[in-house]
Formats: C-alpha cells, sequence, structure tokens
C-alpha cells in the first residue's frame, strides 16, 4: 500500500510538471503580455523595460521556466503581474476557503440526495418513480449551470424575495449557489447510483440473500448498497476537486469572493504568474484527491488489490 | 417429504415504453414431482427448459404462478415472508456460480454469520463456534473465516456457498447446478461432499444439472424436462436403461461417453431444430416440432404425464 | 464461427474448447460438424477439451497437459485404458464411470492447480500426488517411452524405480 501510494505520489509530480509546462508555454505563446495593455498610455520604452526586468520578463524563456519551476518547487505560486505585493499564495489562501467551504456543502447535498434518488430509482424500475426521477436527472445534467443559477436567482432572489441575491454571510446566502452547484453532480450520482444499483440486483448473491429469507430492506441496504456504491465513489475524487476549488459561473453570478474567480479574472488580466500558480493549485489538488478516493476504495473493496 | 403439484411460473414480458403490450414467458408449464426423505431427485434438460427456474420457484425464490408446493404437509406456495421463514430454515440453495453468489464484500465468517443471525440461531461465541464447525464441515481451514471470497479458488468458493446453505441445519437442499462451473478434478470434491454430507445429516437433494454422468452418479430419481414440461420421471437405473420418451432417448444418445470404445459403438439420435421459443410453445405435445415420431395427435393433444412402468412417467402419446 | 475458420479449406483446424458452454444436444450438432470435416476435407482437429466424454468420442490422439507440460501422451486407447501418469490416474478417478455399472465413489485430486508464476522446482503435480516421492519435488521427471506412441513424463515410470504401481492400484 505505501508503495502504491509513493508511485501515484511521483505519477502525480510527473503529471503537474507536465501541467506546468503546457501552460507556461501556452502563456508565452499568445501574443500580448501583461503589461501590453500599457503601451495605449504611451508609456517610455525605460519605463516598460524597468517593469520587464522588475518581473524577470526580459531573461530568456528557458531561464524563466527553470527559475518558475524552482519557486514552484519551493512551495511559491509566485507573485501577482497586476495586483501589487499580492502574491498568489495569499490569494489561494483568501479565495480558497470559501470555495471550499461552499463546494464542500455542494458535495454533502449532491450525495444526500443523489444517492438515495438512484437508488429510489432502481427499486421503483419501470414505475412512474423512476421516470420522473431519471426525466429530472436528465434535465439536470443537460441544463447548463449559469442558466439554472440565474433562473433561481431571478424566481427566488428577485421576485419572490425569499432569498438574498450575493454574498456568503448566512446560511440563506448558501441555499442558491448550493443548489446551482449541486443539481448537475446529484443528477449525476443518482444515474450512476440507478445503473450501478441495478447491475448489482441482478447478482447471484442477491437471490442468494433473498433465499436466505432476509427482508427486502435488509437486501438492498446491506448487500446492493455496500457493493452498488463503488462508481459513486469513485466519481467522488473528480466531483470534490471540482467543487472544492471553486465554481467560475456561480461565484461570479453570486459575487462570491471565492477562488473560482480570482481565476477568471486573471485570464482576462493576463495575469500570467497568478494564472500558472492557480494551474498549478488545481492540478495538485485534483491529483491528491483522486488519489485520497482510490485509496478509499481500495480499503472499502477487498477485492482491490494495492499493485503497482 | 416434499411434493410438488402442476408448478407453473409465467414471466410476464414488457415490450416498449410504459407497460404497452406484454407477452407471456412459460419458463415452467405445470410440473409435478414428489421426492422422499434422504433422496436425491434430479431435473435435466438442456438451457432454456426451465429445470433452474423450477428449482427457485419450489424455493420461492419466484412466486409460482400456479400450482402447489407442499412440504411438511403444508403448502408453501402461497405464504408470506414471514410465515415462510421457518421453511426457509429447512430449505436451502447451493448456485451455480460459487463466485457471482457469495457477497464480494462480507468474509465467509460473515457469510455464513448472516443466515444464523437471519433466523436468530446462534449468539456470541456460540455463533462463532457453529461458523468454525461449519467451516471445518466442508474442508475449509478455520482461519479462512476472515478472508474475503476472491481470495478462494472456485471448488473452496462453492465449499463457502455449502457451509451458507448448511448453516441453518436444513433438511432439504436445492443444488442448482453446483459443479458445473468447476474444473473436472474438482467437480468430484465437490459431488463426494455433497454425498458424505447427505448420508451425515440425511439431506434431501434436489439437484439441476445438465452433466447426465453426475446425475447418474447421483440420483435415486431424474426428472427430464423440455420447453417447461416434465417430459420423463424414472429411478436413475430405469430412466438410463429403458427410457420411453423421444427427448430423452435423443438427449441420452447425445451426451459423449468417456470411454472409447463405447464411444465408437454408440449410435445417435439426432435432432434437427432448435428448441422453441418458450414465448410461443407448439400446441399439444412441445417436442413434437423435432420429434421423428410425431403424428397429428402430437399437435392436437398434449400428452399427459403418466405411468408407462412401475414408477415411471412419462408425456408421450406413443410411450405406453 | 466454425463456417469462418473453414472458409479457406485449411488442413489444420484449432478447436479450443468448442464446445464448453454448450448444450449436449447442440454440442453433438458442433461435434458431427468437426468429424464431417475430418473425414471429408481430411482436415486435421487439434480440439482443446476438458471434457474426457468429447475427447474420447473425436480423438485418435491425446496429449495431457499440467502445469505447463504435456505429463502424458499417446493414442486414445492408451491414454483411457493404460492411462500412466498419476495426473492422468486423477482425471479418470474425478468422473462417474461411464455407461452402466455398478456407482464407485468418485476420486477427486486433493488441492487445485499448482502458480504457474511460482512453479514448482519437479514435477509441477507433486504436490497433489498421492505417489509422491523425495525426488518428484526436487527434479522434472524424464519422459518415459511406454510404446511407440505412449510417453510420459513421471519418475515412477523411471526404470530405478523399484516397482511400478500400476492403474489397477490407483483404483481405477
Amino acid at each position: 500500500m505505501p508503495r502504491y501510494i509513493l508511485k501515484r505520489l511521483f505519477a502525480g509530480i510527473l503529471t503537474l510538471l507536465v501541467l506546468v509546462t503546457l501552460t507556461f508555454a501556452l502563456m508565452h505563446a499568445i501574443p500580448g503580455g501583461p503589461f501590453s495593455a500599457a503601451d495605449e498610455r504611451n508609456v517610455p520604452q525605460s519605463v516598460l523595460d524597468k517593469i520587464a526586468a522588475k518581473y524577470e520578463l526580459d531573461k530568456p524563456i528557458a531561464e524563466q521556466y527553470f527559475a518558475y519551476l524552482a519557486r514552484i518547487a519551493s512551495g511559491d505560486l509566485g507573485i501577482s503581474f497586476k495586483q501589487e505585493d499580492t502574491t498568489v499564495n495569499e490569494l489561494v489562501k483568501q479565495g480558497f476557503p470559501v470555495s471550499a467551504r461552499l463546494g464542500l456543502v455542494a458535495v454533502i447535498v449532491a450525495l444526500l440526495f443523489g444517492i438515495p434518488l438512484g437508488i429510489a430509482s432502481a427499486v421503483k424500475r419501470g414505475k412512474w418513480a423512476d421516470w420522473a426521477s431519471m426525466i429530472l436527472a436528465t434535465i439536470g445534467i443537460s441544463i447548463p449551470s449559469f442558466v439554472l443559477t440565474v433562473l433561481l436567482m431571478y424566481l427566488f432572489s428577485v421576485k419572490l424575495r425569499w432569498l438574498p441575491v450575493f454574498g456568503l454571510s448566512s446560511w440563506k446566502h448558501y441555499i442558491l449557489p448550493v443548489t446551482g452547484l449541486a443539481v448537475a453532480p446529484i443528477s449525476y450520482i443518482a444515474r450512476l447510483m440507478r445503473s450501478s444499483m441495478l447491475e448489482v440486483m441482478r447478482q447471484e448473491y442477491i437471490v442468494t440473500a433473498r433465499s436466505k429469507g432476509l427482508a427486502e430492506s435488509a437486501v438492498i441496504l446491506k448487500h446492493a448498497l455496500k457493493n452498488a456504491i463503488m462508481p459513486v465513489l469513485t466519481y467522488l475524487g473528480p466531483l470534490v476537486a471540482a467543487l472544492l476549488t471553486g465554481s467560475f459561473i456561480v461565484e461570479r453570478i453570486f459575487a462570491i469572493p471565492g477562488i473560482g474567480r480570482y481565476y477568471v479574472s486573471s485570464i482576462g488580466d493576463r495575469d500570467y504568474s497568478v494564472i500558472l500558480g492557480m494551474t498549478v493549485f488545481f492540478g495538485a489538488f485534483i491529483i491528491v484527491s483522486n488519489l485520497i478516493v482510490d485509496v478509499l476504495c481500495a480499503l472499502i473493496d477487498p477485492r482491490m488489490k494495492m499493485e503497482g | 417429504m416434499i411434493e410438488v403439484k402442476g408448478l407453473k411460473k409465467h414471466f410476464e414480458l414488457r415490450n416498449g415504453f410504459f407497460g404497452g403490450k406484454t407477452r407471456t414467458l412459460k419458463a415452467v408449464d405445470g410440473v409435478s414431482l414428489s421426492i422422499g426423505k434422504g433422496e436425491t431427485f434430479s431435473l435435466v434438460g438442456e438451457s432454456g427448459c426451465g429445470k433452474t427456474t423450477a428449482a427457485r420457484t419450489i424455493a420461492r425464490i419466484y412466486e409460482p404462478t400456479e400450482g402447489a408446493v407442499i412440504y411438511g404437509g403444508a403448502d408453501i406456495s402461497r405464504l408470506g415472508r414471514k410465515e415462510l421463514l421457518p421453511y426457509r430454515k429447512r430449505m436451502q440453495m447451493i448456485f451455480q456460480d460459487p463466485y457471482a453468489s457469495l457477497d464480494p464484500r462480507m468474509t465467509v465468517g460473515e457469510i455464513v454469520g448472516e443466515a444464523l443471525d437471519i433466523h436468530a440461531l446462534r449468539r456470541g461465541k456460540d455463533r462463532e463456534d457453529r461458523i468454525r464447525e461449519l467451516v471445518s464441515l466442508v474442508g475449509l481451514k478455520s482461519d479462512h473465516v476472515g478472508r474475503y471470497p476472491h481470495e478462494f479458488s472456485g471448488g473452496q468458493r462453492q465449499r463457502v456457498g455449502i457451509a451458507r446453505a448448511l448453516a441453518v441445519e436444513p433438511e432439504f437442499v436445492i443444488c442448482d447446478e453446483p459443479i458445473s462451473a468447476l474444473d473436472v478434478s474438482i467437480q468430484a470434491q465437490i459431488i463426494n461432499m455433497l454425498e458424505e454430507l447427505q448420508e451425515k445429516f440425511r439431506l434431501t437433494y434436489l439437484f439441476v444439472s445438465h452433466d447426465l454422468s453426475m446425475v447418474r452418479h447421483i440420483s435415486r430419481d431424474v426428472g427430464v424436462m423440455y420447453l417447461g414440461n416434465l417430459v420423463e420421471v424414472a429411478g436413475v437405473d430405469e430412466l438410463f436403461s429403458g427410457m420411453r420418451h423421444p427427448y430423452t432417448k435423443a438427449l441420452l444418445s447425445a451426451a459423449p461417453i468417456a470411454d472409447p470404445r463405447r464411444a465408437r459403438e454408440a449410435s445417435r439420435i439426432a435432432l434437427s431444430g432448435d428448441v422453441p421459443s418458450p414465448l410461443d410453445p407448439p400446441s399439444g405435445c412441445p417436442f413434437r416440432t423435432r420429434c421423428a415420431m410425431a403424428k397429428g395427435i402430437c399437435a392436437e393433444s398434449k400428452p399427459e404425464l403418466k405411468a408407462v412402468a412401475e414408477g415411471h412417467l412419462a408425456a408421450c402419446h406413443f410411450a405406453g | 464461427m466454425i463456417a469462418i475458420a473453414i472458409a479457406c479449406e485449411p488442413k489444420l483446424v484449432i478447436a479450443d474448447e468448442p464446445t464448453t458452454a454448450l448444450d449436449v444436444t447442440i454440442q453433438a450438432q458442433i461435434l458431427d460438424l468437426l468429424r464431417g470435416l475430418k473425414d471429408k476435407l481430411e482436415t486435421s482437429i487439434v480440439l482443446i477439451s476438458h471434457d474426457l466424454g468429447v475427447i474420447a468420442s473425436m480423438c485418435s490422439r491425446v496429449f495431457i497437459m499440467y502445469g505447463g507440460r504435456v505429463v502424458e501422451s499417446g493414442l486414445v486407447d492408451e491414454i483411457f485404458y493404460e492411462a500412466s501418469h498419476p495426473y492422468a490416474w486423477g482425471l479418470l478417478g474425478s468422473i462417474p464411470e461411464p455407461g452402466e455399472g455398478r456407482r464407485r465413489k468418485l476420486v477427486p485430486i486433493p488441492g487445485s492447480p499448482p502458480d504457474l508464476m511460482a512453479p514448482p522446482a519437479g514435477c509441477a503435480f507433486a504436490a497433489r500426488c498421492a505417489k509422491a516421492m523425495r525426488v518428484c519435488a526436487r527434479e522434472q521427471p524424464p519422459v518415459t517411452r511406454l510404446s511407440a506412441t505412449h510417453r510420459a513424463e513421471c519418475w515412477l515410470l523411471d526404470p530405478r524405480v523399484a516397482k511400478r504401481p500400476s492403474a489397477e492400484e490407483a483404483g481405477l
């Protein structure tokens, strides 16, 4: 097991390196730079040179690249080009807890609704409850979250005035953003759970359990659920990573000062170091959360063996 | 000890969305048999003949459409879950695929123990002792109790399945193709064990198999099924030497003989065509579409399963 | 499947467990087809099977494999009536006696096949063999020629072993 984790960590670092290199190369391939907008204001070339020198943009690209790698390795994600005296680490420290709290609530809500919905659907297969929940789930997956969020906001905040429009200062503030974030995962989990459950219910050991004289509810909870939950757990890795690192759209719509918002604005500003730094942070987070979920799955499923 | 009367199991197949037309699949269409205590009755036939469905309907895994299952004097075919529970304890099943029939996320101890818990048989240390006793009864080591099914070979898994079935001290065990997923050398281990257990606990077996040589080895009586119907029932020696139904003749002659000299001499009755669909069975005798002896009467009336000799029943107009 | 295999009238057909998943009547049809192929087109057939009944009724020569090696080979009658390797005895003892006759107790082979990732040093069958000697676990047995067509790999057949047990003694 420790060998496996080490191996995965090593692979993760390699992935990160590729990610950094690609993002770095792409950033530099795009015409224009963080200070090119300054041209319009007729800033003297000498000043531009000085700025470039300050942020080491005058050095050869290879040198910039290795200097950047060295800094990342020491845990420093760089400083912002645009916001004076702000480091990327500080942006992450400010934004991440906000995004993570919102994301965590969304993950819990998604599991709390998605799993029972999927089970109910599988147990009542072909009945109206199944049809209804699967139609809802399909709608949930296909409506883009920005459309849904704006609709919800219009209905509950603007028309009915039940819920606040933006910010995150009370539990009421959480309802709309969490709904916006959780609807798609709920739908996905419900469908995943349903198909996995149907698969498991066909298995012979379910027949065995019934022939032992076990009540149907015990058959479902004790034998079927335990075996059917695996795909949902696997999906949890990317889901947690995606929701905890903040949603660009939902955070923007509700003006939530999360990490996603910084990311979006840094792209608009061509703030290289913030884009790069955040990409590295997201990448590392996704890699680690996938690893944790895989290890969890292995601990739960006795059949999975940790072999490299 | 157990008597099955006119057992039918029909499945309603729905096609299309929201119900639509339903068609009836007559998987088991009138099966009657009786098994005495300590005896082995085998159901044989080809895949799709309904032998597994018949066994599962007797075990009340499927709800019977029609007919009665008389067990210890009571008809158990209509009992609810609660009333059925004591009969579940007396009647257990062993399944074909020893891997699929064991919950992969439970240890052997949990699998065997669950059966004890459902029927509230043993508690605490007594329960642990009983699990160990069962595990050693089927030839596994006591340290196997904490292992998961995937850590065992096919034969060992089937032993776990047997330990699970025997946990509640049943009288009647339904073995649904218990050896067909196993290697030849392992099959013999399991068959020997089933025979020893039968002797030791006076178990009654309903043995479902398509392996005619094993059926001949283990059974006292044999019932041959075709398209949901029992076409012939007789004592094992009577059946293998004096079969009356043309399907039985074809089936037995098709089984390869593991003896080169006799195999060279053997003649085979070839069957043409395929088994008709149980969704749309032929009128009259179910076998008439493939039968060389079929006459007009075979399409008109379905032959009853009737005695053709002492303890020998056949469902054929020309079997007498 | 068979049509594809014989489309270009091959000289050799390799049939890997061709009837394992089939019912006996369908199996009989497939075996008839293979027999016809052999007789009409003079095709040679390599039949891979664990079904001794199929082998007895189809084959002229038989190779018995265990742990990745051919442990015994010979004409079909030599294998079924003069088997010399304990594994062959085990296989024949595991199935009910063919045809009529009294019911004899099955003689299974104890244990399970060896792990080929870590094959044993000597004879692969030694661990499950009732007649195993010390040498069996240490060294691979040599091939013994029992007739022009019959060969087996077993230390029991080695001339240095004093008494050679027979198939009758093995309970067959």
